[in-house]
């Protein structure tokens, strides 16, 4: 199906508005309107989503399989991810977007992140993930993975739905990945490290066997 | 033998001619805990002006109870003036930033400690930051601020006691707010007192965990939001006591046993813990949640954006790191330009280490 475009408001622009009359402080209620709707595509078809993830100099860039998703450090510590959802048939400005990371070999779920993210509507009809709206989902440490968290591949689950109900999911083998000459990203991303710990030489663990290889850096 | 506090008397009499606009104001009293008792904390009294907040961190071993290398405690009591943020006690591990040799010398009741004193300077002092955070793991805290309920009492479950080792670093952050809805009417007061489980039977460990999600956004062009997370544990567990923590946008806090299995929010059954308000939310110590293996919590924080009440959007704007303009919350101790959604939570048996979700 082809889908409908439609003119609406950039969420940065509309920021920008808001902010204008937003410099007084001193009041405590309420002032800003509910959200407002901004369809993307035909919304009596069914939600379309894929995957794509933000590396550290915020690019958006689309998940293929297997391919190596970069390990970010927060500020609050650890190694997360970033990812968001490139969507059409849906609201893109009332949305809430699910990720989860997910060991292949057990399908035990690690980590669930659940945020409202705001979808940017590109030349194609789609809509992609705003960068300020995307998913942090923590990978590592991790105090209940039995296998390495860095190089080694992660079943990645996404789940979009709006507030009228439409929804998609998709999931996609990624392969978290520290940044190259990182070690205490390879020390806190190894199985056996605990919390607090000093990071000293972490021997590389058997994956389960995935039937596939990851790509190269 | 129990001793009561010479500063407790003058703080109740101080008080009575003091306090007009709330003359049933009647300050909190603890017994001073000695030897196999236990131990007291108190931190010095001090003031908070209007319209300002105050983070202080202060650094003390636990003391040496004559009673072994571990220190069994199944009872923490806390005495907090009315305008506490929070106060949290921490065992100190990995340090960046912030140190404790680099404090000012005080004393916390009887032991020698050491204060970093934040003050409202959360831009730049690293009492503010969070960095810690990541394996400081929470040995006790709470939130309680109100004049009718200046005492927190939390007796752990029978035969589960928090270990602590004579020499331990902890530390002790205060946060107290005066300004908006929630003020320190009475001097900012914190007192803690750590009671030594008696029996000699070996006890279950206490563990804990903290959860936080750091990278909320809470914007102007969308008002009503929700963040939520998952942290699982590796074996099976109870959870014992939890509270969540959220700042002025706060509308809901609520945490749910997860069954680690499926990304679809939990039933509403499996909610054990909600809070409706931020500036004092309650602290749930009588739980007794079982969480079979690899299964976990699930927490949501939902927010209601408004605007500053000490403080500008502009004020806002600039601490927001991707300059959106947008008049943006985003995570930050201080109250009025800052946002939380942070889980502090207590279960049984310990595991291997303190559990933490980032």
């Amino acid at each position: 199906m082809i889908p409908t475009m439609l003119t609406r408001v950039h969420p940065v622009a509309l920021a920008g508005a808001i902010a204008l009359g937003c410099g007084g402080g001193g009041e405590p209620h309420p002032d800003a309107s509910e959200t407002q709707p901004c369809p993307i595509g035909d919304l009596a078809a069914p939600a379309e989503l894929e995957i794509v993830h933000l590396d550290a100099e915020n690019t958006v860039i689309e998940s293929t399989a297997m391919a190596a998703v970069p390990l970010i450090q927060p500020p609050q510590g650890g190694w997360i991810v970033l990812l968001g959802a490139r969507a059409r048939n849906i609201d893109g400005c009332r949305i809430s977007l699910t990720t989860a990371l997910i060991d292949p070999c057990n399908d035990e779920i690690l980590k669930i992140d659940q945020r409202p993210t705001r979808l940017i509507v590109g030349s194609d009809g789609w809509g992609v993930s705003s960068v300020t709206t995307f998913s942090n989902l923590e990978v590592c440490p991790h105090i209940t993975s039995t296998r390495d968290l860095n190089d080694v591949p992660y079943l990645l689950r996404v789940r979009i739905e709006d507030d009228e109900g439409r929804k998609a999911q998709t999931e996609i083998t990624l392969v978290p990945t520290c940044p190259a000459g990182m070690a205490m990203c390879d020390c806190q991303c190894a199985r056996d490290y605990v919390v607090g710990s000093q990071c000293g030489p972490m021997p590389a663990h058997d994956s389960c066997d995935l039937g596939v290889t990851a790509s190269p850096r | 033998m129990k001793v009561r506090s010479a500063v407790i008397a003058l703080a109740v009499i101080g008080s009575i001619g003091c306090s007009s606009d709330q003359p049933d104001f009647i300050p909190w009293v603890l017994d001073d805990l000695h030897g196999k008792q236990g131990f007291s904390l108190r931190v010095p009294e001090f003031e908070v002006a209007p319209g300002r907040e105050s983070q202080n961190c202060y650094f003390v071993r636990v003391p040496d109870l004559g009673v072994g290398d571990d220190i069994w405690i199944d009872r923490v009591l806390t005495g907090i003036n009315p305008g506490s943020h929070h106060v949290n006690v921490f065992r100190v591990k990995t340090i960046i930033d912030l140190h404790p040799d680099r404090g000012t010398p005080t004393m916390l009741g009887d032991y020698p400690a050491t204060v970093i004193e934040g003050s409202d300077d959360y831009k730049n002092s690293p009492c503010w930051g969070s960095a810690n955070w990541a394996d400081w793991p929470l040995i006790a805290n709470s939130q309680h601020a109100n004049s009718g309920e200046l005492t927190t009492d939390w007796n752990l479950p029978t035969d589960v006691a928090i270990r602590l080792r004579p020499g331990e670093m902890l530390m002790l952050q205060t946060h107290y707010v005066n300004a908006g809805d929630q003020t320190t009417k009475y001097g900012a007061r914190v007192g803690i007192n750590f009671y030594r489980r008696q029996a000699t039977e070996p006890p279950v460990e206490m563990g804990s965990l903290f959860a936080t999600q750091q990278n909320i956004r809470i914007c102007a062009s969308q008002p009503r939001v929700t963040y939520s997370g998952t942290c699982r544990f590796p074996g099976a567990t109870t959870i014992a006591a939890a509270n969540g923590h959220f700042h002025k946008r706060g509308t809901r806090f609520a945490i749910s046993a997860w069954d680690g299995k499926s990304i679809d929010h939990p039933p509403a059954a499996a909610q054990f813990y909600e809070s409706l308000y931020w500036n004092d939310p309650p602290m749930a110590t009588s739980l007794a949640v079982p969480l079979p293996a690899s299964s976990g919590i699930w927490w949501d924080c939902e927010y209601q954006w408004q605007r500053p009440v000490e403080f500008t959007c502009d004020d806002v704007n600039n601490k927001d790191p991707l300059h959106q303009g947008d008049c943006c919350y985003t995570f930050g101790g201080n109250t009025d330009v800052g946002e939380h959604c942070n889980v502090f939570l207590y279960y049984y048996p310990k595991v291997e280490s303190d559990i933490f979700c980032l």
